[in-house]
C-alpha cells in the first residue's frame, strides 16, 4: 500500500512538471504544421515546396516578428482563406460533430460494457473451451490461500484420526 | 483478345459454379457441389491465363493494348514494367481477382474437412469473384485495344518507379482478398446455424491481417524514402481507408477468443467480420471512384458506383441474415466480473471501434462538407493527432494491463501484486528520461507506457518459463522454449504486442523529436548549425534510362567527427517533363539523417552555383521498420499453433 501511494506521488510530481511547463509556441514550425498550403496540393504548409507555400511562410514570419500569437495568426489566415486553410478542423459548426462523435461513442460503449460485464452468475467451468483453457489461468493469491486452508483442515482432521487410532 | 476471352470464360464458369452450388445445397446433391468446385477451379485457370497474358503483353511492350500503352514505355526497366501490372485500375482489379481465385480454390480443395460449411463458403466466394469479373469484363477491361499501334507508351508515373511499387500494392491486395475467406465462413456459419466457423478462419484472418499490415507499413516506408518530405503517414483518405479493415480485424482477432472459449459475443464477432469485409470494398470504392481527392486515387470512374451498389447490397443482405438468426446467436451472459480479462477485451474492442470511427468520419467528412457547404474540406493530421493518437496510446497501455488480469475473475489483490513492479519501473524510467531531457508530456507518456508493457510482457514470459521449467525439470531457457512451443498462439500474440511497442517508440521518436533545417549554400562554402557543419562540394550530373539526374554533394560532420557525404538528387523525367526529388538517407538504429535537395542553380561561367537543402534528423524511425519484421515473426508463430476446439 505504501509503495502504491509513494508511486502515485512520484508519478504526479514527475508528470506535473511538463504539463505545467507547456506553453503556447509561436515558432514558424508550429505555424507551418497548423496551416495547409492553398495551392490545391492538400498538404501541410511544412511539406509543400511550391511558391504559394513560400509566400504563406513569408507572411507567417512577418506576423511572428510583429509579435502575434499562434491563435491570432491562425485566425487571420482563416479569415483570408477560409476553413480550408486549417489543418485541424475548428471545434465549432459542422466540424464539432467530428470532434464529438468519438467522445459520444466512447461514453455509450462504456455504459454498454458496464451493463454487460456485470457478473450475474459464475460461468460453468465445464463449458469453457480453448483458447481460454489454453491460456495459463492466472493463479489468484486468494484462491491459493483458500485451497491451502482447505487442505490443511483436511490434513489436520486425518492427523487427529490417526493419533486417536494410535491411542 | 486472348485475355478478354479468358475473362469471359472465367465469368461464365464462376456464375455456373454459383448456380451449381445453389442447386447442390438445395437438393443436397454431392455431384452438383462437385460441379461447383470444378467451376471454381476453371475460374482460377482462366483468371491465371488472363493474368499471365497481361504480363506477357506488358513485357513484350504491346502498345496496341491500351493498358500497356498507358503505363509502360520502351525505356521503362523490366522491374517497373512488371509492376505496371497493378499500376492502373484494371490491372490492380485483375490482380485482386486472381488472388481471390487462388484463395477460393485453396479453401474448397480440402472440402472433406469442412463438408457442411464448404459448399456455402464456396458459393459466397464465387459470387464475390463473379462480381469482380463482371466489373473487369464490362467496365474495366485491361485488354482493351487501341484502333492504332502507338510507337511508344506514356510510361509509368515517376513516383511509381521505385522498389516500393513491387511490394506495396501486391501485399495490400493479398490482404484484401484474404479477408473474403473469414467473411465467407462467417456467412456460411450464420446460414447453417453452425458455430464452428470460427475454428476454420483463425489462420486466414491472421494471414490477411498480416499482409494488410505489411502493405500499410510498406506504403509508409515507400513514402518516407521517395517523396522527400521525411514522413511516412499523411492521413490521406486512401491511406485511412486501408487502415479501417486492419483496425476492425485487430478487434476481431481479440474478441474471437471469447467466442472460442465461452461461446459469447457471437453477434459482435459476426458484425466485426462483416464490417471488415465491407471496409475492404469501401477502400476500393474510394480509390476507384475518385470522389475524394487523394494522391492515391485513380481518376473518377463509374466503377466506383458499381462498388458502392455492391457494398450496399452486401450490407443489407448480411445484416438481414444476422437479424434472421438472432435467436441462434443469442448466448447467456459470459461475463463473471467487472475485473476480468474478458472485460478488458471489451474495452480493447471499444477502443478499436472508436479508432475506426475516427478514421472513417475524418475520411468521409469532405463528402459531407461538399453536400452541406458545396466544397470539400479535407481533414488534416491535426484532427487525428488530437483524437486518434491519445486513444491509441490508451489502447497500447491496455495491452499491458490485460496481461495482468486473469480470465473469468481477477481480484484487486492479485492485480496490485502483478502491477506494482511494472508501474514502479515505468515511473522510474520516465523520471530517468526526464533527467536525460525528455521534458514533454507525450514523450514521457510514451516512455511510461512502453516500459510498463515491456515489463508486463517480460514478467509474463518469465513466470511461465519458470513454472514450465520447474514442472518439467528444465532450465530457464529450455523452460521458455518449451512454453512457447506449447502455447504458440499466446506467445505469438505477445511478440506482436512487443512489435506494437517498438512501433510506438519509433513513431513517438520520429514525430516528437524530428529536427529540420532549410538553408541555401554556395558551392565550396560551409554552413554551421546545431553542432553540424555542412560543406557543399558541388554538383554532378548524369543521364539514366529515362531521366536526367542532378546530384548535389553535401558533406556533413557532427561535433567535429568523421565527415559523411550525402548526395540528394533531383531527377528530371524526360518523357513526363516532371521533377522528382530523391532524398539521401543515412543513419543508424537511433537516428536517420535525411537530406533533400530542394532547389539549385548550376554554376555558370565564373558564378559557382548554389543549392537549397533541407536537412532533417529523425530519431528512432528505423524502429518502425523493425517492428514490421517483429510483427511478422509473431504472426507466423501464432499461426503455427494447432487449432483446438
Amino acid at each position: 500500500m505504501k509503495i502504491i501511494i509513494l508511486t502515485g506521488i512520484i508519478t504526479v510530481a514527475v508528470f506535473a512538471v511538463p504539463i505545467i511547463c507547456l506553453a503556447e509556441a509561436t515558432s514558424l514550425e508550429d505555424m507551418t504544421t497548423a496551416l495547409r498550403c492553398t495551392c490545391g496540393c492538400n498538404m501541410v504548409l511544412d511539406d509543400c515546396n511550391c511558391n504559394t507555400a513560400k509566400d504563406m511562410m513569408y507572411q507567417i514570419r512577418q506576423q511572428i516578428l510583429d509579435g502575434k500569437s499562434k491563435d491570432q495568426i491562425i485566425a487571420e489566415f482563416q479569415m483570408m482563406y477560409g476553413d480550408i486553410v486549417l489543418v485541424t478542423p475548428p471545434k465549432s459548426g459542422l466540424e464539432l460533430v467530428l470532434w464529438l462523435l468519438p467522445i459520444i461513442t466512447s461514453v455509450m460503449g462504456t455504459v454498454v460494457i458496464y451493463e454487460n460485464a456485470r457478473g450475474r452468475e459464475p460461468f460453468p467451468t465445464s463449458e469453457i473451451k480453448a483458447p481460454i483453457a489454453e491460456v495459463d489461468v492466472k493463479i489468484d493469491g486468494e484462491q491459493i490461500d483458500a485451497e491451502m486452508a482447505k487442505y490443511e483442515e483436511m490434513f489436520n482432521e486425518e492427523y487427529k484420526k490417526i493419533k486417536e487410532e494410535e491411542k | 483478345m486472348i485475355g478478354y476471352i479468358c475473362l469471359l470464360i472465367a465469368i461464365i464458369s464462376a456464375v455456373s459454379a454459383a448456380l451449381l452450388y445453389v442447386v447442390g445445397i438445395i437438393k443436397k446433391q454431392p455431384r452438383f457441389l462437385f460441379g461447383g468446385r470444378m467451376g471454381i477451379g476453371i475460374t482460377l485457370i482462366e483468371v491465371t491465363i488472363a493474368s499471365v497474358w497481361l504480363l506477357y503483353l506488358l513485357i513484350s511492350r504491346d502498345f496496341q493494348t491500351a493498358y500497356v500503352a498507358s503505363y509502360t514505355s520502351k525505356d521503362l526497366s523490366l522491374l517497373y514494367t512488371i509492376s505496371a501490372f497493378w499500376a492502373g485500375m484494371e490491372g490492380s482489379l485483375l490482380l485482386w481477382t486472381w488472388m481471390l481465385s487462388i484463395f477460393a480454390t485453396m479453401v474448397i480443395l480440402p472440402h472433406r474437412k469442412n463438408e457442411k460449411l464448404t459448399p456455402y463458403v464456396g458459393l459466397i466466394l464465387v459470387i464475390i469473384i463473379a462480381f469482380l469479373l463482371s466489373v473487369l469484363v464490362f467496365a474495366s477491361n485491361p485488354f482493351t485495344e487501341l484502333s492504332y499501334r502507338p510507337s511508344d507508351g506514356y510510361g509509368l508515373n515517376p513516383l511509381l518507379q521505385d522498389l516500393g511499387m513491387m511490394f506495396h500494392p501486391p501485399t495490400l491486395f493479398v490482404g484484401y482478398a484474404g479477408f473474403a475467406v473469414p467473411f465467407a465462413f462467417a456467412m456460411a456459419g450464420l446460414w447453417t446455424k453452425k458455430d464452428d466457423w470460427i475454428y476454420h478462419i483463425r489462420r486466414w484472418t491472421l494471414f490477411s491481417w498480416l499482409f494488410l499490415g505489411f502493405g500499410i507499413f510498406l506504403g509508409g516506408w515507400w513514402s518516407y524514402h521517395v517523396l522527400g518530405w521525411g514522413g511516412y503517414w499523411a492521413w490521406d483518405p486512401i491511406e485511412n481507408a486501408s487502415l479501417i479493415p486492419w483496425l476492425l480485424a485487430s478487434a476481431f482477432l481479440h474478441s474471437v477468443m471469447i467466442q472460442e472459449g465461452k461461446g459469447g459475443m457471437k453477434v459482435w464477432n459476426m458484425l466485426l467480420i462483416i464490417f471488415t469485409f465491407l471496409a475492404v470494398f469501401f477502400a476500393t470504392f474510394l480509390t476507384r471512384s475518385g470522389i475524394i481527392s487523394s494522391v492515391h486515387a485513380f481518376a473518377q470512374s463509374p466503377v466506383g458506383g458499381v462498388f458502392l451498389i455492391f457494398i450496399l447490397l452486401t450490407f443489407f443482405a448480411c445484416i438481414g441474415l444476422v437479424v434472421l438468426r438472432l435467436k441462434t446467436l443469442a448466448t447467456r451472459n459470459i461475463f463473471e466480473a467487472y475485473l476480468s480479462r474478458e472485460t478488458s477485451f471489451l474495452f480493447n474492442n471499444l477502443i478499436f471501434v472508436v479508432l475506426t470511427f475516427i478514421v472513417f468520419s475524418g475520411t468521409v467528412f469532405p463528402l459531407l462538407s461538399e453536400v452541406i457547404r458545396g466544397y470539400q474540406l479535407s481533414v488534416g493530421p491535426g484532427f487525428y493527432n488530437e483524437s486518434f493518437l491519445p486513444l491509441a496510446l490508451i489502447l497500447v497501455l491496455l495491452m499491458g494491463v490485460c496481461i495482468l488480469i486473469a480470465w473469468r475473475k481477477a481480484s484487486l489483490v492479485s492485480l496490485k501484486k502483478n502491477a506494482v513492479y511494472p508501474i514502479v519501473s515505468s515511473v522510474v524510467s520516465a523520471s530517468v528520461f526526464f533527467l536525460l531531457g525528455v521534458r514533454d508530456f507525450p514523450g514521457m507518456a510514451v516512455v511510461f507506457v512502453s516500459t510498463f508493457i515491456s515489463l508486463a510482457i517480460g514478467l509474463e514470459f518469465y513466470r511461465v518459463a519458470n513454472a514450465e521449467g520447474n514442472a518439467r525439470g528444465l532450465n530457464f531457457l529450455r523452460g521458455l522454449g518449451s512454453s512457447i512451443k506449447r502455447n504458440r498462439r499466446k506467445f505469438g500474440g505477445q511478440i506482436i504486442h512487443i512489435s506494437i511497442v517498438l512501433m510506438l517508440i519509433g513513431v513517438a521518436g520520429s514525430t516528437l523529436y524530428e529536427n529540420a533545417k532549410m538553408f541555401t549554400i554556395d558551392v565550396g562554402e560551409t554552413y554551421a548549425a546545431d553542432s553540424y557543419i555542412f560543406t557543399f562540394e558541388g554538383f554532378s550530373q548524369h543521364t539514366e534510362n529515362n531521366r536526367a539526374a542532378t546530384v548535389a554533394n553535401l558533406d556533413i560532420s557532427f561535433n567535429g567527427k568523421e565527415t559523411q557525404r550525402f548526395s540528394p538528387t533531383i531527377y528530371y523525367y524526360l518523357r513526363e517533363e516532371t521533377f522528382i526529388r530523391s532524398p539521401h538517407i543515412s543513419g543508424s538504429m537511433l537516428q536517420d539523417v535525411y537530406v533533400v535537395l530542394q532547389d539549385y542553380v548550376l554554376p555558370q561561367g565564373t558564378q559557382g552555383g548554389e543549392a537549397t537543402f533541407t536537412v532533417k534528423t529523425i530519431p528512432l524511425i528505423n524502429l518502425i521498420w523493425i517492428s514490421m519484421i517483429v510483427m511478422g515473426i509473431g504472426t507466423i508463430i501464432a499461426m503455427s499453433s494447432e487449432r483446438k476446439r
